[in-house]
């Protein structure tokens, strides 16, 4: 007896909205209203379906961050730590370095890519080299890293001529173009979401990636240097991060330069993605298209029916939570039902 | 001097929330739950108990509120990982999100602003003159005049939860939860149990603490006012191996970090280089613990 994955996951997003419309009712709001307007935001119109298109390839990008660490077993919760390094950097390289396009932008993604690498590399020496918890050491970059950025953008990096703590723009040369309503960077990050899910599923590092996602201890005793590939999986999720990071300036749809509080809201994002799809990165890619809709119809529901936007991240974090208790529940439901089948026939028997 | 009695006076107040979320996550640590809600609990307590004393007028009713609300997010905690069989890694996450995006909903939807909440109706709690210490010169003007929890904390929470944990039939019963659970169940004590017991201690204390924070030292309710607390408290359990004394120690010297920041502000370093300063100080601890335990690795090994 076995109650099929797609099955439980649907139940478990219907419940989730179930529980948001009984949230929005209880508040006095229609709910069925609010619904309607954010799949009215989100994918009714040319604008809406381009910024959740939008939205939804930087989620993606997000999840894999974070399922490239969690799912060898590496827990990087700095993927926002490590996205605003890269942004700053690359936003450096885009304002000092003078070039055309065709050089300056792929320097500065190289640049925002290191940056993030070396600041998830941080973390991994630490544990490597003095065994201390990496889980705490990237929270703790997480938080240097932001007041650092914080600092570095209202005192000597600092726009003159903005009101508000924020770097300058980048030079024009450090934008790539969009194509119609839609960024070209989602092309390059689609592009690096088939590459990360091909190098898990196919390459053999991404294999042993996945087994000591497992059991590390099954991984290492199997002969894979886990000690080398925890160093590796920190680094390539840091660099997805650093991407991530590069691309908010890169994007022609994005501000092209560092405010505060850029990308807040993507690093949490990406580790619930992670989590909910099971640490899996191909996985990522229904729920992340799930999160693009809601948050991309977030201010339209707020224009429309006054509810406020930051609705849509306790829905989100509610359907998480119900998708994660539907699928372990659904087990002992089915053990429970075995169990009362067989106290049943042996009834019988007597 | 004048520097360091200012450093030492907002340090002890400073070093509260952290330290209650500690001593209320070592109860978890103990029973064996990974408990990250910590952040959550904080947070949630921060706003209820404003939200309590802003209806009401009284810094009593604020405290009230901001246990409840403490204790609905380890309810909920509870249920998901106890009744639902949730990862506790997972369901903290979503938790803290879900609380983060909570209370900056209510708070639009509550008061209509966006931010920070501040206004004369919030009474904050109490500062108790202490007759004798006060009049002590330097000392009197350290300890001298600070919330009353703080007091309470210092001289019976933290022996308390000592006593509790090492002294008492359900300390012993919960270390040897943590230990195996299968064993407590095996001699009739229902493990689940104390698991939920641990994990209400915990959100009653993360209350006061979120309480503190927001009535306590400030009078004022700000957008994810807890900023990182939660984490800095896991970092601290896990450092000192769940002895409360050593929770106790390290608090303090975080404290003392946070109100050297605050002083430092005042001397024309930038605001965002010293509120760096306690983060920097759980790296830095890390790394000492790290050092110390290889050196005693090394010392049984030769």
């Amino acid at each position: 007896m076995k109650i099929r994955k797609e099955v439980t996951v649907a139940l478990a997003i219907v419940t989730a909205i179930v529980i948001g419309m009984i949230m929005l009712f209880s508040q006095g709001y229609s709910s069925m209203e609010s619904y309607a307007s954010i799949l009215k935001y989100s994918l009714s119109t040319a604008i809406g379906r381009a910024n959740t298109i939008n939205r939804f390839v930087f989620l993606l990008i997000a999840g894999s961050s974070a399922a490239m660490a969690l799912g060898a077993g590496a827990s990087n919760l700095g993927q926002f730590g490590q996205l605003l390094m890269g942004a700053m950097t690359s936003t450096l390289i885009g304002i000092y370095v003078n070039l055309p396009s065709v050089v300056l932008i792929p320097l500065m993604i190289i640049g925002g890519v290191a940056a993030g690498a070396l600041w998830a590399a941080i973390a991994a020496a630490g544990r490597k080299l003095f065994g201390m918890n990496e889980f705490i050491i990237t929270l703790m970059l997480n938080f240097i890293a932001d007041y650092f950025v914080r600092y570095l953008i209202s005192t000597p990096l600092k726009d003159p001529g903005s009101q508000w703590p924020a770097s300058r723009v980048v030079s024009e040369n450090g934008i790539l173009p969009a194509i119609g309503l839609i960024d070209s960077v989602v092309f390059l990050m689609i592009a690096v979401y088939i590459a990360a899910v091909y190098f898990v599923r196919k390459s053999r590092m991404g294999y042993e990636f996945r087994v000591m996602g497992y059991n590390s201890l099954f991984a290492r005793v199997g002969g894979c240097d886990t000690n080398k590939n925890f160093f590796r999986a920190m680094l390539l999720s840091g660099a997805l991060a650093g991407l991530l990071g590069t691309m908010m300036i890169v994007g022609a749809t994005q501000q092209h330069r560092v405010i505060s509080g850029l990308g807040e809201n993507f690093a949490n994002d990406g580790l619930m993605l992670s989590i909910v799809a099971g640490n899996n990165i191909g996985g990522v890619f229904v729920y992340a298209i799930l999160f693009a809709i809601l948050q991309s119809g977030a201010t339209g529901m707020q224009l429309d029916t006054g509810v406020p936007s930051e609705f849509t991240t306790m829905l989100i974090a509610i359907t998480v939570l119900s998708v994660v208790a539907f699928r372990s529940y659904s087990g002992i439901f089915i053990d429970k039902v075995i169990a009362w089948k067989k106290t049943k026939s042996l009834e019988v028997e007597k | 001097m004048n520097l360091i009695i200012e450093i030492l006076k907002s340090a002890l107040p400073a070093s509260i929330p952290i330290l209650l979320a500690a001593l209320g996550g070592l109860f978890t640590w103990h029973a064996n739950i990974f408990n990250i809600s910590m952040e959550g609990m904080l947070l949630t307590s921060a706003f209820t108990s404003v939200v309590g004393s802003y209806l009401f007028e009284s810094w009593w009713i604020g405290l009230l509120f901001g246990v409840a609300g403490s204790l609905a997010v380890s309810l909920l905690f509870a249920f998901f990982v106890l009744k639902m069989k949730t990862g506790e890694f997972i369901t903290g996450i979503a938790i803290n999100t879900f609380v983060a995006g909570a209370t900056t909903y209510y708070l639009r939807q509550l008061f209509d602003v966006k931010g920070s909440l501040m206004d004369p109706r919030i009474v904050a709690l109490p500062k108790w003159n202490i007759p004798i210490v006060k009049d002590i010169p330097v000392i009197g003007s350290i300890i001298n005049g600070h919330a009353f929890p703080l007091y309470l904390t210092f001289f019976i929470i933290v022996p308390l939860v000592y006593v509790i944990i090492y002294k008492t039939p359900f300390g012993l019963r919960l270390r040897a939860c943590g230990y195996d659970a299968k064993v407590i169940d095996s001699v009739g004590i229902k493990a689940e149990r104390l698991k939920f017991i641990s994990i209400m201690i915990c959100g009653a204390l993360c209350g006061v603490g979120g309480t503190f924070l927001s009535l306590g030292i400030m009078r004022m309710f700000t957008e994810n006012m807890s900023n990182g607390r939660g984490w800095i408290s896991l970092a601290i359990i896990i450092l000192s191996l769940g002895n409360p004394v050593k929770v106790f120690a390290i608090c303090i010297i975080f404290g003392i970090t946070e109100g050297l920041g605050l002083t430092l502000q005042q001397v024309n370093i930038p605001n965002q280089i010293t509120d760096m300063l306690p983060y920097l100080a759980v790296l830095a601890a890390l790394y000492i613990n790290s050092r110390q335990s290889k050196k005693k690795e090394l010392k049984v090994k030769n």
